[in-house]
């Protein structure tokens, strides 16, 4: 029997199934999805995708005619000579990574998630140039910061960044990491986003990822260094969490405002 | 160095880190590490604040399946004396 003919008989006894009265909606719902096999998913996503995904961001960053405000932080950061440590939301993070990557310093740490789509963004990031540590804030995130503390630390010269609204959501939520991070390395973080004036966005994704279209005009802008202090109690530091939240929408607003465009949806997911 | 003055000094890390500090006099190896209110953050704290002072690098995972002071002070006698 050809695969043709399964499917088809696979359906018939779908609809043969519903219930008395159903109209064909719920049926159609039935219909079995032919999805590839987990293997090839994991192939894909682990070999495939990294690389398209370099040549796809690598070749639409030339198109781009990028603009940068609010550069006079970064630089003011790096030349204090402490290691930066940079915040960022998951649905501008493809965008940035190699802007971040730009920068004059030798080595990046960042944290990508031990799930599938963490592997593929792992790779990404791999040939991007940076070092990465796997961890979420569901698993692993507690050493992974630990490991990138470590890790900065024991390389002059190293910066950390991270996308700072957990590796699931909710949407523009900062979780605390990235302040531990800060306390424990260069006592500051430094916010920065980017926006386009014509840009795919990925509305079913909960980041909603937004990825320039070719020759878009895009605005990558650096918000002012928050300090950390070394020693936080939890009022504090959440505090600190709170006003990094609040300066990352506001930025977000402002590089929005700077395009003439961005995402129509609230950067904070209710 | 001996179990009193690793729990000593450990009191002290502590009552730095932690939201809820610790009465000193009334801690024992049998406190629970949790009426501490030592939450995951604050566990980033403690694994460098023990580092600095007894100069022993902690996995989170170690820290986290600890219960009370008693096993910590065990733990860091044994890589202490190793």
């Amino acid at each position: 029997m050809d695969a043709g003919a399964e499917t088809s008989r696979s359906e018939t006894l779908d609809a043969a199934v519903a219930a008395p009265g159903a109209n064909a909606a719920p049926a159609r719902n039935r219909t079995r999805v032919r999805r590839p096999p987990g293997w090839i998913k994991r192939a894909l996503m682990r070999h495939v995708v990294p690389e398209v995904a370099f040549v796809v961001l690598r070749t639409l960053r030339l198109s781009w005619r990028i603009r940068e405000s609010g550069r006079a932080h970064y630089d003011a950061a790096v030349a204090s000579g402490r290691a930066p440590v940079i915040a960022f939301l998951h649905g501008r993070a493809f965008m940035l990574l190699d802007t971040i990557r730009d920068r004059p310093r030798r080595c990046w740490f960042s944290m990508c998630s031990p799930s599938l789509d963490g592997d593929a963004m792992t790779k990404l990031e791999e040939k991007l140039g940076f070092d990465v540590v796997r961890g979420s804030s569901g698993a692993g995130g507690l050493q992974a910061i630990v490991d990138i503390i470590r890790s900065v630390r024991d390389r002059p010269g190293a910066g950390a960044c991270l996308a700072v609204d957990g590796s699931r959501g909710p949407r523009g939520q900062v979780q605390g990491g990235i302040i531990s991070l800060a306390q424990r390395t260069g006592g500051f973080v430094l916010p920065v986003t980017v926006s386009a004036s014509s840009a795919w966005i990925f509305r079913k994704a909960w980041d909603r990822t937004l990825i320039a279209n070719p020759f878009a005009r895009v605005e990558v802008v650096f918000g002012e260094p928050l300090p950390v202090p070394p020693k936080l109690k939890a009022p504090e530091f959440d505090r600190l969490r709170l006003e990094l939240e609040s300066r990352l929408v506001a930025l977000q607003a402002e590089a929005d405002a700077l395009s003439g465009r961005g995402d129509t949806e609230p950067v904070r997911a209710a | 160095m001996h179990r009193p003055e690793i729990l000593q000094r450990l009191t002290r890390v502590i009552a730095d880190s932690t939201t809820a500090p610790p009465d000193a006099a009334g801690v024992t190896e049998a406190t629970s590490l949790e009426s501490f209110g030592v939450d995951s953050l604050i566990l980033i704290d403690l694994i460098f604040d023990i580092e600095q002072e007894f100069g022993v690098k902690l996995a989170a995972e170690e820290l986290t399946a600890m219960r009370v002071m008693g096993e910590l002070v065990s733990h860091l006698e044994t890589r202490l004396a190793g």
